[in-house]
């Protein structure tokens, strides 16, 4: 199942593909818009460079999608969480020729490179185009389809690049989990398109010809405001972060009373909880809920299977699923020797959905991907798991990356772009868990220099503004404790224990 | 009236884990990254913990806990 295939069928349909607030598009208008676009991207553009995407969940970033694969590009969705700095250094990178921004971030261009804002994009589409792209301009088996960018270690974010044979494989395997009873139509789109699980209901659920209910920010900061959309959404496929819709579940009216259509749960991102599935299990008697896991560099989900009630008697954690159907997998213990069963390794998984690599980066492509005897790629994922009857279950990770809201983030990624601000000497990030999650981060500083008559708050707040300016939202700690140096351990290194003991 | 201002402390300074929400009581949390939108299902948790008053999260606006004093207010709505 690829996505423009499953769009041209449907070329001249009236039906809805997405919905947005009191806005609507239909398939023939997605298709007929997306190919102005494509026209555009292959007349204005030189090379083949991603063009980059910032804007949050506007109907028109869908077109500009598929427009980009319809011109034979991929592209590179950056949301608005992400600084203006940010986005300037990944486009440093992309080299992009055309930046689509949504918001009012005035940025500095790459050479060659025109900025287009919602009201010109307009412009554009209704104006039409004089080139045409076919389907000999769109992406091929080996060709970028998007570009995600992640937090890296060195403070620096990583793009994942994903091709259209890595997209095909996993929607191909994944698709069955998705499938919705007759009648029903309407899924809800509400992850960034920053975040990979956003592309379950865009190549899986719009390619079925379901219609997409797009959730911007502002409906998730207000509950009423969302819940007002959500009940009379006819949602029947919720895809989120187990975060996301633990938030819902809190309110007592979040129920089948509220989507009575709702059928199928999937849940990706972070740690599922037993809890949050029996509180699912009670409000939505008629729903499945479905755990899948993966890391961006193995298109989406790696693996993944339906919550049982044998599960959630068990004394195990929730398992993260069976590996996908072409997926081949080893658990490798730290001695480099394969774990036996229920034993805790690497996960190490080979299969047509790794993509190639990172872009422009093959030293960091290097330590973590390798090609296999039959040609495949291999990804070793820096998940700790073990393995059991057949299921995957999810420990730790190697390294200090966590998850944070579903959000990925490299601690050192913080302390670096920490580190770099005037004021501060050195600094550690690190994350406070509650019941077995990451709850928040805290920065532990030490400063440089200490501005006179600001006390620990106000010195805080201000690192946390500068901060915002250099990395996304989601990674700024909640709480910066300034110290007067850092205890080290016995190998002379900060001794981050006695931080999380002391602190956190 | 006190005891309502000191609830409010309490309830935020849980929610936030931190005890800089009683330095100035017209800061801007979300401004100063003290809380997120995720925190309001805490408040919601511990001021039902702190006075059996169970409220939904629709109840309560992003605005109402924006600052100590905003809170104040609300709580003097709903519980006071």
């Amino acid at each position: 199942m690829w996505l423009l295939d499953e769009l041209m069928k449907r070329a001249d349909s009236e039906e809805t593909a997405v919905i947005h607030r009191e806005e609507t598009i239909t398939f023939r208008q997605l298709w007929e818009y997306s190919d102005v676009l494509a026209g555009y991207m292959k007349e204005k553009c030189r090379t083949k460079a991603p063009v980059v995407i910032y804007g949050n969940k506007e109907t028109e970033i869908t077109l500009l999608m598929l427009a980009a694969l319809k011109s034979g590009r991929a592209y590179v969705p950056l949301d608005i969480t992400f600084p203006a700095s940010r986005v300037e250094t990944i486009m440093g990178d992309v080299e992009n020729e055309l930046l689509f921004n949504f918001t009012k971030e005035e940025l500095h261009l790459p050479e060659n490179c025109d900025c287009i804002g919602k009201e010109e994009l307009r412009g554009i589409i209704g104006a039409g185009s004089r080139t045409a792209a076919g389907p000999d301009d769109y992406v091929g088996d080996e060709d970028n389809c998007y570009i995600l960018f992640t937090s890296g270690s060195t403070g620096k974010p990583k793009g994942v690049q994903i091709k259209k044979r890595n997209i095909v494989n996993f929607t191909s395997w994944f698709s069955g989990t998705c499938e919705l009873s007759p009648g029903k139509q309407v899924v809800l789109n509400q992850v960034s398109y920053s975040f990979d699980v956003s592309v379950i209901p865009l190549y899986i659920y719009l390619a079925m010809g379901k219609t997409l209910f797009s959730i911007d920010k502002e409906m998730l900061d207000n509950t009423r405001l969302l819940f007002d959309y959500l009940k009379d959404s006819h949602i029947a496929a919720w895809v989120s972060t187990p975060a996301f819709l633990e938030i819902c579940s809190f309110d007592d009216s979040f129920d089948d009373g509220m989507l009575p259509e709702l059928e199928n749960i999937i849940l990706a991102g972070e740690v599922l909880t037993k809890k949050l599935v029996r509180t699912l299990h009670q409000k939505f008697k008629n729903a499945k809920v479905v755990n899948g896991y993966g890391p961006t560099e193995g298109t989406v989900l790696l693996s993944a299977c339906e919550i049982t009630d044998e599960m959630l008697d068990d004394e195990e954690s929730l398992p993260i699923g069976r590996i996908l159907s072409d997926g081949e997998y080893q658990i490798v213990k730290e001695d480099g020797e394969q774990a036996a069963p229920g034993e805790t390794g690497e996960l190490v998984v080979v299969s047509d959905s790794i993509s190639k690599g990172y872009f422009k980066n093959p030293e960091q492509t290097e330590k973590v991907f390798f090609d296999s005897a039959d040609g495949r790629r291999g990804y070793r994922t820096g998940d700790l798991v073990f393995e059991k009857g057949g299921l995957l279950y999810y420990v730790a990770r190697k390294d200090t990356q966590v998850k944070l809201n579903g959000f990925r983030i490299e601690l050192n990624d913080i302390s670096s772009n920490l580190n770099d601000l005037e004021l501060v000497n050195n600094s550690v990030a690190l994350p406070a868990y509650r019941d077995g999650r990451v709850s928040y981060l805290a920065a532990f500083v030490v400063l440089e220099r200490r501005p006179e008559g600001l006390s620990d708050l106000k010195i805080g707040i201000e690192l946390k503004k500068q901060l915002k300016e250099r990395i996304p939202s989601y990674m700024v700690p909640r709480k910066v404790i300034i110290l007067e140096k850092f205890p080290m351990n016995i190998n002379g290194k900060i001794d981050r224990k006695k931080l999380t003991e002391e602190y956190l | 009236m006190e005891n309502l201002q000191e609830l409010a402390l309490d309830i935020l300074e849980a929610a936030c884990e931190t005890d800089e929400v009683r330095e100035d009581p017209d800061l801007d949390l979300f401004e100063a990254g003290l809380i997120d939108s995720l925190a309001s299902v805490v408040v919601l948790l511990e001021l039902e913990k702190r006075t059996g008053v169970k409220l939904q999260p629709t109840d309560l606006e992003r605005e109402d806990i924006t600052t100590v004093n905003n809170f104040v207010k609300f709580l003097e709505k709903k519980v006071g």
